[in-house]
């Protein structure tokens, strides 16, 4: 989210607000409502998140428990909401570190060429060159499983995708005329890079980002399907889903509401991705 | 922005163009819908899923229970396991005789009988196989640690040698690891007999995709005549459950093992066979005494009487495991469930605890195999109880290789086993948490001399009252030191479709396939 | 062009390399190692040991590496050691399998978003890019694993269509039992294609060229295949591209779920069981794809987009 600020926080603000359409703000309303929901799971939840009720496992939703219960009687409506918490920071932390670490190098070796890119571009090839999920999962195997190596083994391996991404647009406009011109005009490297360079390529990264906030989600869930995901009693979706997995012929609620909730978040967020790079197009439209 | 919108005519060709696409996209399906090739030879395959594949067809080095349980089909053994798993039965062996000082077996072997590839089965093979089999080097030596030598007394008959009368030896022999293969094949492959095994069994190997298929193909030398109605099984592997029980539903495989026990009601509604196999392992949780305080014998009972039993055969086996009263499973010999056992009590834990160094509880950690979710499951019901004394029990889910490495290395704090019983014989495991000199009594770092010695004792006697009360007293020790904490008998769970007739796992795991016909 | 063609041909070396080390090193900084994980519970000390001398374990960890480096530069790739087996030969079958599974999924997908993509981007910011939009949106949530269990149950338990698993015997046959993987991971993939293609149809849509080309009275045919979908595809291609790795990765886990006996449900089973040689040959045969892939990429994109030269 910051860095969208910094590149709606240009001159044409009120062209920006003017030219929002429903999407931004309802995509904004949503991620709002969930990260309110979250923030105050402990009032809003009904039951604990942890707790037990083993005389009442597996039951489907009702008044008491609106999206049933788990093989352990816990109240998945509860859970549902405490793994908001968890889950908002995956995607948040997991798109974060990776982009900037991604987009500065990425532009850096796109602005310069010649030997840091040749540089930055097989150490691209070198990790791109692993599937995305077994480098993340060799990764977490071996530093152990939880939410710290988890951020770890997402960095690792996902800044190369943004580092592509950017260095590939601002390989393609290095050469146009206004950063020629500022080139010119003596500006320092930092500031053509920042300012002039960075606003034009930063869109497809953003879009990119806003999947790939999801797409950390997944991760997470692909690797609750082994066991290595966010551990217990932490409640997170993947992992809800990835643990519910058995359940899905006999008592799908287990799995389906987990699932509600990743679809419905990736919903909003990809409103505000698409918004976001549709306001930013029309901003710089050449 | 005004302008650049797209005019009517060129929605309209875009519609075009989509529709055309669209029209591509279903011609794929469609030219799956022709006439597929059928593969229409004359004969009865019977096709399973499994979650895993074997790995070696020679028994010395094999760990893993697919291994086991694919050579006891292709091997066969000196003797086998009754239905009753109480007692054994002939198998290549037609008689046996014990000396009078029980150091000394002699067996008589069944005459005529032929290795798949049509060449005889000799003394001589029975002998390498079981001088290979009692290695204590081997992975299963231990079994057979009193057993000092094979020989060959004439060509029908050996002798196994004893440095001290053994009463689980018949039992030790029904097992997967006393298997005879043919001497010449494993003198002609040596290391490499891991990939081609030769035995007596009711089938062969035919061909092995290592890690996805696995063909066996009717032996046609088979000793016992007319078997097997089978011409050949096809194993699959396929290591999801739901996809297992999906294929099995949908008529792509005739039997499927690891049946999710969640699901067994559902299966057995929709009209398929379902095989609860009972006895084959117990829950159970393998405490580390070096670490503090699980050196306290108050400590390890009240952590013991903390599971809520109940509620894990209820909420993780769906009543189909049972309440654990003793280490040993339940179809054990000389199993006791009224030695005193561990129950669930939380005001007994909190008096043990009370008389412990931390009557206010403390914080254990519990290592899981990852992705093992009835373990854990079984241990959030544990901490549930825990929490309830003022334990707090911390749940790390460790990499099923790594965990078996800490575990090796002993660096592990409570660890989960679940041990396939090998014999019906409590020798193996009794002497396997006991027996401090080889493996710290499973790791644990139990030392009682008392019940090492009354483990040895039992060994040697070779009367079933006198064992029945040495093994009772082991039984009751081992309640009230809790060393491992027994959890509930935990069932194997197999489903076939109904055209399945005489799948009849037992107790070990076995599932053989002579007997079995499809409809 | 044929000389960018061939150093990027040549650079693929260094980058195998460089792969050759990390999964090397990766593979053995995780704890436990295979003789533990073919021996199993009972495993004793000293068999342990015996069967990591055989595996030639306790050598240290570079002299490993050049024995593997030497091997494999005559084409040897090692001794599965949990299988006794080559590894080339062994994974010899599955790569096909792999590799038919990946493409017929890529056709799947672009048969699903291209269609979707260009009538969302056509008729933007109606009620039917609304719908495309909140359909693709939505289905980007859902685990594949997940999305994989609900089509089988549906399209081969309920109704009989596709087979469940395995490979079948061979040809069409194989095609045909590898439609609801290849559908699961199409449907897994496209929300990604269809937004990335959208997007980038509506940037085109936008362009000067278009109003121009009308204005001109080219025909809207003409206009959308020649200038729409080609400008458009560029970067639509360099997301796939992009995505060649998360796909071979979407590959793996549905392998796993539905059996498919193909490299990738070899690669996790070997890396959880540290049967080093196939995860150092798997690796390397994946890498080396998804390399070409991207000089592929790069080359269509070279070719679609005049404004990118063939400079390093």
């Amino acid at each position: 989210m910051s860095a969208v600020s910094t590149v709606a926080a240009q001159p044409a603000r009120r062209r920006w607000l003017a030219t929002t359409g429903w999407p931004l703000r309802f995509g904004l309303a949503g991620i709002l409502t969930v990260g309110t929901l979250a923030a105050f799971a402990p009032l809003i939840a009904p039951y604990d998140p942890t707790a037990l009720g083993l005389a009442g496992g597996l039951q489907p939703p009702s008044a008491a428990h609106w999206f049933g219960t788990d093989q352990l009687g816990r109240d998945i409506l509860t859970r549902v909401l405490y793994a908001a918490r968890i889950d908002l920071q995956i995607g948040t932390i997991g798109v974060i570190i990776p982009l900037i670490m991604g987009v500065v190098i990425g532009l850096f070796a796109g602005y310069y060429a010649g030997w840091p890119d040749a540089i930055l571009g097989r150490v691209i090839d070198v990790v791109t060159a692993f599937p995305f999920l077994v480098l993340v999962l060799a990764i977490v195997a071996m530093l152990g499983p939880g939410l710290r190596n988890f951020y770890i083994a997402i960095s690792l391996v996902s800044w190369v995708a943004y580092a592509r991404i950017v260095r590939g647009e601002a390989l393609g406009v290095r050469g146009r005329g206004y950063i020629l011109a500022a080139r010119s005009l003596g500006y320092s490297d930092a500031r053509i890079v920042f300012r002039h360079l960075l606003p034009n390529v930063i869109v497809p990264a953003l879009v990119f980002g806003m999947s790939d906030f999801v797409l950390d989600i997944l991760a997470g869930a692909s690797l609750g399907f082994f066991g290595l995901g966010v551990q217990p009693p932490t409640p997170e979706w993947g992992v809800m889903i990835a643990e519910g997995r058995n359940f899905i012929i006999t008592a799908p609620w287990v799995v389906i509401f987990p699932g509600v909730a990743i679809v419905v978040t990736s919903f909003f967020v990809s409103l505000i991705g698409d918004s976001v790079s549709d306001i930013v197009r029309r901003i710089h439209a050449p | 922005m005004v302008g650049s919108r797209p005019s009517t005519q060129i929605r309209l060709t875009a519609l075009r163009a989509v529709s055309l696409l669209v029209a591509v996209a279903l011609f794929i399906p469609i030219t799956m819908l022709l006439p597929r090739p059928s593969a229409g030879a004359p004969v009865v395959t019977l096709s399973m899923a499994r979650n895993a594949d074997m790995l070696t067809w020679d028994p010395y080095p094999t760990g893993d229970d697919p291994s086991i349980f694919t050579q006891m089909i292709v091997y066969d053994r000196l003797v086998k396991l009754a239905p009753t798993n109480r007692d054994v039965q002939p198998e290549l062996a037609t008689s046996w005789k014990m000396a009078p000082d029980g150091l000394t077996a002699t067996f008589t072997l069944r005459q005529g009988v032929k290795f798949s590839d049509g060449t005889p089965l000799t003394v001589d093979d029975v002998v390498l196989s079981l001088t290979r089999a009692i290695d204590q080097k081997s992975e299963w030596g231990f079994l057979f640690s009193p057993v000092k030598s094979v020989t060959k007394v004439d060509d029908k008959t050996i002798a196994l040698h004893m440095s001290e009368p053994f009463a689980p030896l018949l039992a030790a022999l029904s097992t997967f690891a006393a298997s005879i293969y043919s001497k010449a094949n494993y003198e002609k492959y040596g290391q490499a007999m891991t990939q081609h095994p030769l035995g007596t069994g009711a089938f062969a190997l035919e061909s092995w995709q290592k890690g996805s298929q696995l063909t066996l193909v009717k032996n046609q030398n088979y000793w016992q005549p007319g078997k097997p109605t089978i011409d050949r099984i096809v194993m699959r592997v396929v290591g999801d459950d739901n996809t297992r029980v999906l294929q099995l539903q949908s008529g792509q495989v005739d039997l499927i093992d690891f049946v999710p026990p969640n699901q067994v009601k559902q299966i057995r509604g929709v009209g398929q066979k379902v095989y609860a196999v009972d006895g084959t392992a117990v829950l159970r949780y393998t405490l580390n005494e070096t670490i503090k305080p699980l050196d306290e014998v108050n400590v390890r009972a009240a952590l013991g009487h903390a599971v809520d039993r109940e509620a894990v055969a209820k909420n993780v086996y769906f009543g189909l495991a049972t309440v654990a009263k003793s280490l040993l499973p339940a179809t054990t010999l000389y199993y006791d469930p009224n030695a005193d056992p561990l129950t669930y009590d939380l005001a007994k834990a909190k008096a043990f605890l009370a008389k412990s160094s931390v009557p206010n509880g403390f914080t254990l950690t519990v290592q899981l195999p990852a992705g093992n979710q009835t373990l854990l499951d079984a241990a959030t019901i544990w901490g549930n109880g825990l929490k309830q004394i003022g334990v707090m029990l911390k749940i790390e889910q460790v990499e099923t290789t790594t965990l078996i490495q800490i575990r090796n290395a002993e660096h592990y704090t409570v660890y989960n086993a679940a041990w396939t019983n090998d014999t019906p014989d409590p020798d193996e495991l009794m002497g396997v948490a006991m027996d401090f000199k080889s493996q710290h009594a499973a790791h644990t770092f139990y030392n009682n001399p008392e019940a090492q010695q009354l483990v040895a004792q039992a060994r040697r006697e070779l009367d079933p009252k006198k064992r029945q009360a040495l093994y009772t007293q082991l039984q009751r020790i081992e309640s009230r030191d809790a060393p491992q904490i027994y959890v509930v008998d935990v069932p194997r769970l197999y489903a076939s479709s109904p055209s399945v007739v005489g799948f009849a796992p037992n107790s070990q795991g076995k599932y053989g396939f002579e007997n079995v016909s499809k409809r | 062009m044929i000389r960018y063609i061939a150093g990027r041909l040549l650079l693929i070396l260094p980058v195998l390399f460089g792969v050759s080390i990390v999964v090397f090193m990766l593979i053995r900084l995780i704890p436990g190692n295979p003789a533990i994980a073919i021996l199993g519970e009972h495993a004793t000390p000293e068999l342990i040991a015996r069967v990591q001398n055989q595996l030639g374990l306790n050598l240290p960890i570079w002299r490993q590496y050049l024995h593997f480096l030497g091997n494999a530069s005559r084409g040897d790739f090692g001794l599965s050691f949990f299988y006794q087996e080559n590894v080339s030969t062994l994974t010899m079958e599955r790569i096909p399998v792999t590799l038919t599974l990946i493409c017929y999924a890529a056709l799947i997908g672009l048969l699903i978003s291209v269609p979707f993509a260009t009538l969302a981007a056509v008729r933007r910011e109606t009620s039917v890019d609304h719908v495309i939009r909140l359909v693709f949106t939505g289905t980007i949530g859902i685990p594949s694993f997940w999305l994989g269990i609900v089509l089988a149950l549906l399209l081969s338990v309920k109704v009989r269509l596709f087979p469940l698993g395995g490979i079948g015997t061979g040809g069409f046959d194989t095609v045909w039992h590898l439609t609801l993987p290849a559908l699961t991971i199409a449907l897994h993939i496209s929300p990604i294609l269809v937004r990335a293609l959208r997007s980038s149809l509506i940037e085109v849509l936008n362009s000067d060229y278009v109003t121009t080309g009308l204005a001109m009275g080219l025909r809207p045919l003409t206009l959308l295949v020649s200038y729409l979908l080609r400008n458009g595809l560029t970067p639509f291609i360099s997301i796939l591209g992009l995505n060649i790795g998360w796909l071979i990765g979407g590959t793996i886990i549905i392998e796993q779920v539905f059996g498919v006996p193909g490299v990738g449900s070899l690669l996790i089973t070997s890396i959880l069981t540290r049967d080093y040689s196939i995860v150092q040959f798997v690796t390397l045969v994946l890498a080396f794809l998804v390399i070409l892939v991207n000089l592929l990429t790069d080359l269509a994109y070279a070719v679609l987009d005049p404004r990118v030269s063939f400079q390093q």
